[in-house]
């Protein structure tokens, strides 16, 4: 240890301009990021780009001090242990890197007027996915190189062979990137393979000097990185959720057929992906079993199908296969995957275009499965059409944005965003929900280095409303129903 | 104690070259051993297996009676190793390199330590990229110098150097290095020469031979035969004699096994007509001239 401290101390006594200077665009962005000034929030993704690369330079600097690879250094012959060349690295990444970060934390809740002992498990679930996913593998990079400019060359390599991996298998993802409230099941994925190939390559290279077995980890992490585009896992994604989450009784939210609808009342087409071998089939159904005042949201839907000669086809979780409404009024026609209560909704799904084709002619059976997010009662904020931040419920905080025609509100809250957000005009009521809306996330742990989680949404009015409401509700619970329908004719027929 | 450094079968390969090949290396306490032979023979590849730089690809060594493959602190906590090429900390001023590293040694001397840097001149606060590469060597001499290693190891420490350097820097490492081993290697010869009590050649991937330098010179003699007419050359030379020529009466050879007995006996046997027998001692640059010749001429 007393050796590792020297290292440290001799790092810091070279590095200590870098240090400066990527601790003051780390306080410059956390002020952003915590005041975010009126007309600037464009800037904060390209801020915290700027911020992270400053974070990747400065763990590059201090690992190459000592750079693994290579024949020609001085401290190969010189009593350090490798433990404590290890240990000196990662101290200088926990003191100059974790703890900013966790002092940030402290502050922006302090300054809000919240205690941080209330979010310290949050707090600390944020410096392990921040070494898990970008200090380690960056560090674990690092090692693998003898300089900054081969740490440069290494990188864009790496990020060009990714661009190129996901490319390949976008074809066969299609429309699949879209996570939505289950991204945190693909951050730990990619987290977890990433701490693994870190932890793995650090050992290899300090204490070992395997370099190509260590840039041979790295280059199958990065192309195993890609695999969940191509692999997403949504049959394990949406067990795992179900099993972290509340138990339902079975009667919450039932599914039932309801051919007798009207026809001309489903929703429009949802095949906008321009898909040449699915083709769109909407089908009526009944939810009942919702609780008085929650609602819910319809994460994505699964299908088989059968013809009656013995063929099947059967569809993944396939991001457009969902259970969605279609409103009605000013925003007439759009569909929506947000269900208010019991009622009359759609279970809009692509099937195979050649058993789309004969779902009239022949008995096409049907079996979906479901997966669903029951939401609490919502939680409504009225908020003041004035910029400035404004205390919302669960220690959020806004910002109200108003444009020419554009209405804009940013809210986040500390560790956890609700489930659903969604603003309230008035006069005008709900607007609808963006299809894919990026701030939801079901995780029950922090899943980004950042404590703050946001969620916005942005309007288009040719009048401006008198007031705004945010509506908010919070995940209670996950789970999965089935659908299942022998014969189709009976409503395709109709 | 047994041998300070010691190497069975040391081999070593970067993927389908080979380097080292069977080098069987015996460094007995106390010598100055010079590793010696021509450029890309395997010196520093050597030197760098032996102190735990590169895996060996076969055999096996010890240093200071540890297995190289394990070399770690506590070992290097009693070797200095200088090479020409290492690459040092060049943002650390003389004072704070001596300074940083005398923290990892428990025997660091810092009196000792200031009396080097006076001795070889070293100005304490100036950088070490701002050091010519005569007094870059000086600073990490010192800094291998000053904790009082038990095996000093310097790698080709003179190549590039200036003649008063030089002998500054032998001249340092010989006060310094009282009791202890030192391990050179260098294609300096003529400097190896007059500091060296052992010496290895290295040649061909191997180690041609490795003995004392008083016994190395003891065998090695151009002999020069003088005869009344031009001799009838034999078939079949002795393979002791190297380089054997012949120029009218006059017939020149380097016999490697010399014996003030045994020599002319043998020079008689297979001239009986020679009339004269010169024997002369060989400095140690020529002995590798005429090892290197033949055994490019046996290759």
């Amino acid at each position: 240890m007393r050796h590792a401290l020297a290292i440290f101390r001799k790092d810091v006594r070279h590095l200590w301009p870098r240090i400066a200077i990527v601790l003051a665009i780390d306080l410059f962005v956390g002020w952003f990021s915590f005041a975010t000034p009126p007309g600037l929030q464009d800037l904060r993704p390209p801020l915290r780009m700027i911020e992270t690369l400053a974070l990747w330079y400065l763990i590059a600097s201090v690992i190459h001090q000592e750079a693994v690879p290579g024949d020609r250094q001085y401290w190969l012959t010189r009593p350090f242990s490798r433990l404590d060349l290890l240990g000196a690295k990662l101290i200088f990444i926990l003191v100059f890197l974790c703890l900013p970060l966790f002092l940030g934390h402290v502050a922006s809740l302090l300054l809000r007027g919240i205690s941080p002992l209330t979010y310290l498990p949050e707090m600390l679930g944020c410096q392990i996915f921040f070494l898990a996913s970008a200090a380690l593998p960056v560090a674990a990079w690092a090692s693998v190189t003898a300089g900054l400019v081969e740490f440069v060359g290494f990188s864009l390599a790496a990020f060009v062979g990714y661009i190129v991996i996901i490319s390949l298998v976008a074809s066969r993802a299609q429309n699949d990137f879209y996570w939505v409230g289950l991204v945190w099941f693909h951050t730990t994925e990619v987290a977890s393979l990433t701490l693994a190939a870190a932890v793995a390559v650090l050992l290899l290279q300090y204490f070992r000097r395997r370099l190509w077995l260590s840039r041979s980890i790295l280059a199958t992490a990065v192309v195993l990185s890609a695999l969940p585009w191509w692999a997403p896992g949504w049959d394990t994604a949406f067990a795992l959720q179900t099993r972290l989450s509340e138990v339902v009784a079975g009667s919450v939210a039932r599914i039932i057929f309801d051919p007798a609808r009207d026809p001309r009342t489903s929703p429009p087409s949802n095949s906008s992906w321009q898909r040449q071998d699915v083709g769109p089939i909407s089908i009526p159904v009944r939810v009942t079993g919702i609780p008085a005042g929650m609602a819910l949201y319809s994460d994505r839907a699964r299908v088989t199908v059968g013809t009656p000669n013995g063929r099947k086809w059967k569809s993944d979780w396939d991001s457009m296969n969902a259970l969605c409404r279609v409103l009605s009024g000013a925003h007439a026609g759009i569909p929506e995957r947000f269900l208010p209560g019991d009622g009359e909704y759609w279970l809009c799904l692509n099937i195979d275009r050649s058993i789309y084709l004969r779902a009239s002619s022949e008995a096409i059976h049907l079996r979906a499965r479901v997966a669903l997010t029951l939401l609490s009662p919502e939680q409504i904020t009225p908020l003041a059409l004035r910029p400035g931040v404004q205390a919302i419920p669960h220690d959020g905080v806004c910002w109200v944005t108003r444009g020419d025609r554009l209405l804009k509100t940013d809210c986040s809250w500390p560790a956890r965003a609700p489930a659903d957000f969604n603003l309230r005009l008035r006069p005008g009521g709900p607007w609808p929900r963006p299809s894919w809306d990026s701030g939801v996330s079901y995780a029950t742990y922090p899943t980004s280095e950042e404590l703050w989680q946001w969620s916005g949404q942005a309007v288009t009015l040719d009048t401006p409303p008198v007031g705004i409401d945010v509506a908010t509700r919070k995940a209670v619970a996950h789970f999965e129903r089935d659908l299942d329908i022998p014969d189709l004719r009976e409503w395709t027929n109709r | 104690m047994t041998s300070i450094i010691r190497s069975h079968a040391l081999s070593k390969r970067f993927r389908r070259t080979v380097v080292l090949d069977g080098v069987d290396l015996e460094v007995p306490p106390g010598s100055i051993y010079g590793l010696v032979g021509p450029n890309g023979v395997g010196k520093t590849t050597t030197i760098k297996v032996l102190m735990n730089i590169f895996p060996p690809s076969g055999g096996s060594s010890e240093v200071l009676e540890v297995d190289s493959r394990r070399l770690g602190p506590r070992q290097f906590e009693q070797i200095g190793y200088v090479s020409e090429n290492q690459e040092l900390p060049d943002w650390m001023t003389v004072g704070y390199f001596l300074e940083y590293l005398a923290q990892f040694y428990p025997t660091w001397d810092p009196s000792l330590a200031a009396e080097l840097v006076h001795q070889f001149q070293l100005p304490r606060d100036r950088k070490l990229r701002h050091l010519s590469r005569g007094m870059k060597m000086k600073a990490a001499l010192a800094s291998s110098l000053a904790y009082r290693p038990k095996l000093i190891v310097l790698d080709e420490p003179f190549t590039g150097l200036d003649a008063l350097v030089r002998d500054e820097l032998v001249e340092s490492l010989l006060a310094r290095s009282e009791g202890a081993t030192v391990f050179i290697s260098s294609h300096d010869l003529a400097e190896i020469e007059s500091f060296a009590s052992h010496i290895g050649y290295l040649d061909g991937h191997k180690l041609q031979f490795s003995e004392e330098l008083e016994t190395l010179s003891a065998r090695f003699r151009e002999v020069v035969l003088t005869f009344d007419t031009a001799p009838a050359l034999p078939s079949q030379w002795p393979a002791s004699w190297l380089q054997p020529e012949a120029v009218g009466a006059v017939v020149r050879f380097v016999e490697t096994r010399f014996d003030a007995e045994r020599t002319p006996a043998e020079v008689h046997r297979i001239f009986p007509d020679c009339r004269d027998i010169q024997a002369e001692g060989m400095p140690l640059r020529s002995i590798f001239v005429t090892l290197a010749k033949a055994s490019r001429a046996a290759s």
